[in-house]
């Protein structure tokens, strides 16, 4: 009897002290899993042996590992598998992931992990382990609390107190050890926001739509501005599900802005090289639109080339057309010269509105060579055709 | 047996149990001091337990959590946070050890108010309130650590995020302590103190009953013949 109360005594002794061998930088220790992120391969509540990669020849791709975020104290430990290993510089950063899980651990040094993962023992060995323990409790504490007298048992002084504490720490225990912290990363699931532009220079409107998931709400009209001028919302539609809703609004975009871009990058003289020229230019749409519990601040780019006027001669009708793809009107001086003397018969002066074709007819005067004269972003820019 | 019969020193199990201790009206003191203290802390445990500690208003998220309950609503929707249903499962124990170390305490003091005579099973009663008030204590000087620094501080309040021509700014909420959570960060600030304290109190009585009255009484009857 005296020898099996020794062995379950070294037993438990055996299990406490590898218990201990993490907090104790021990190279050999039991470790409790908690949480569902090694599943099926460990199930929570599971025992492990763990053993110093030294011990092992190091890590391998496959392993269970265990890595501590707080080294010394081997605290913030967590159970994962090695899924990738790479040397970086002199040292290895070792990558783990889950087995339950989709998404790779951040890559840590291999000298944080403290154990490879050699046995697991199911959790059913804690009913052996409390089994044990009560046993020893039995044999060592509690045989001896209740005495007998006279034929009478009773309790000595202090040992109800005992008893009491005893009862009411296992309680805790296992009322405690029944429901862990949980400490399950929270996330917020926050409602998704998709925006589309859609920008049309030639009626100087950008319309945009954004689709939201619910609660979200729209307040009131957007605010739009661009390269500094406020833009007018002309037209708003809003509409939605219990799920997903919908805000549909189109922006008038001042031409004043084009102008000043037009200012702006005639000032510096940008190289135009051959005809016809194109010249890239960016602007911002900026909107603000207002939602119940939140703010969709966006900036939008409409990117489109300052592109050179088009000439061309239409044989049929005896005229020319001066195509204008700009967003600003373009002053076109005409000259007509006749051939081959070339001798000025016409000189008219064409303002070409933003998108629009000016046709000049020069019909009765035979072959002829018309030269058109403008300024392109403030460099004077010439072309010539004939006639016939 | 006869009336003569009778044992001077009656060492039934209830008379064991009910036996009375004699006591100096200093140890009097210090059993009231004491109940006093287990009360007035296990009563602010339990107050605190059931009230809301800290709150968010105004913005994307709202709500409150505490203890042994929390609601926070994000955009409208009732979130389940895992750590904070670990909280509310382990805060039971908070509530039941608080009221257990009231009750517990409670004869001991009853019986040094009235008089010098003690019950013993008042006094182990009294050792076992103490020992449960001191670890609900540490219990609770842990939860409100978990709750007030690390979830409730930690819960964003205000959120930015990138669309794909933007940011959607959520409307920042406001966050801050209830008048309980102010008190429970007061009471968790001396917790550990006193759950030392109590600890040490129920070790130093629990010696007490087992060492100097119970030694005396059970030493065995003399006749008086010395010679």
């Amino acid at each position: 009897m005296g020898s099996r109360v020794f062995l379950a005594e070294a037993a438990l002794f055996l299990v406490m002290l590898l218990l201990l061998g993490k907090p104790l930088h021990l190279p050999v220790a039991l470790l409790v899993v908690t949480g569902s992120s090694m599943e099926p391969s460990l199930e929570s509540g599971d025992l492990v042996i763990g053993v110093s990669p030294g011990l092992v020849g190091g890590v391998k791709i496959g392993e269970i590992v265990v890595y501590c975020l707080d080294a010394a104290l081997r605290t913030g430990c967590i159970v994962h598998r090695v899924i990738d290993i790479h040397r970086v510089g002199n040292s290895l950063l070792v990558v783990t992931r889950g087995d339950a899980l989709q998404r790779p651990d951040p890559p840590v040094p291999v000298s944080l992990i403290s154990y490879v993962i050699v046995v697991r023992i199911p959790r059913i060995i804690w009913v052996f382990i409390v089994l044990l323990l009560l046993y020893v409790f039995y044999r060592k504490v509690l045989r001896r609390l209740w005495l007998l007298h006279r034929g009478v048992v009773f309790a000595e002084p202090g040992y109800i107190a005992f008893l009491l504490v005893a009862a009411y720490l296992s309680l805790n225990i296992a009322y405690i050890g029944m429901g862990y912290v949980d400490v399950t990363q929270f996330n917020v699931n926050l409602p998704r926001v998709r925006e589309d532009v859609l920008f049309n220079l030639s009626s100087m409107e950008a319309s945009i739509r954004v689709t939201y998931d619910k609660p979200l709400e729209p307040v009131g009209v957007p605010q739009c501005s661009i390269a500094g001028h406020a833009a007018k919302i002309i037209g708003m539609e809003n509409s939605g599900n219990n799920d997903k809703g919908y805000l549909f609004y189109t922006v008038a975009m001042p031409r004043q802005v084009f102008l000043e871009e037009w200012r702006r990058l005639s000032s510096e003289h940008p190289p135009l090289g051959g005809y016809p020229a194109k010249v890239a230019s960016l602007l911002f749409l900026q909107c603000r639109v207002r939602f119940n519990y939140a703010l969709l601040k966006s900036s939008y780019p409409l990117s489109f080339a300052w592109r050179e006027p088009l000439f061309r001669y239409i044989k049929g009708e005896e005229a020319v057309e001066i195509v204008n793809n700009n967003p600003v009107a373009i002053n076109v001086t005409v000259a007509v010269y006749s051939v081959p003397s070339y001798r000025k018969l016409l000189v008219e002066k064409v303002l070409v509105k933003p998108f629009t074709v000016e046709k000049i007819h020069l019909s009765g005067h035979g072959r002829l060579l018309v030269r058109f004269i403008y300024d392109f972003l403030g460099s004077p820019r010439s072309y010539s055709l004939q006639t016939g | 047996m006869t009336r003569g019969d009778e044992p001077l020193v009656d060492t039934g199990f209830l008379a064991r149990v009910l036996r009375y201790y004699w006591i100096s009206t200093r140890q009097r003191l210090v059993l009231i001091l004491l109940g006093v203290l287990v009360s007035f802390l296990s009563s602010s445990v339990i107050i605190v337990s059931l009230l809301p500690l800290y709150y968010y208003r105004g913005g994307y998220i709202q709500g409150y959590i505490g203890l042994t309950s929390y609601r926070i609503a994000i955009l409208e929707r009732y979130s389940r946070i895992a750590v904070l249903d670990s909280i509310v499962h382990l805060s039971l124990m908070l509530l039941v050890g608080s009221f257990l170390s009231i009750a517990l305490t409670v004869p001991s003091m009853y019986y040094s108010v009235r008089g010098r005579r003690v019950a013993r099973i008042a006094l182990e009663a009294a050792v076992v309130g103490y020992i449960v008030a001191g670890l609900t204590l540490a219990l609770f000087l842990s939860s409100i650590r978990v709750l007030l620094a690390e979830v409730a501080l930690g819960l964003p309040v205000s959120l930015v995020e990138a669309t794909r021509f933007g940011q959607l700014v959520f409307h920042a909420s406001r966050g801050g302590y209830t008048s309980a959570g102010l008190y429970a960060l007061e009471v968790a600030r001396y917790s550990l103190h006193f759950s030392i304290l109590l600890v040490v109190a129920a070790g130093f009585l629990h010696l007490y009953i087992q060492r100097y009255y119970e030694d005396l009484l059970d030493m065995p009857l003399i006749d008086g013949n010395f010679s």
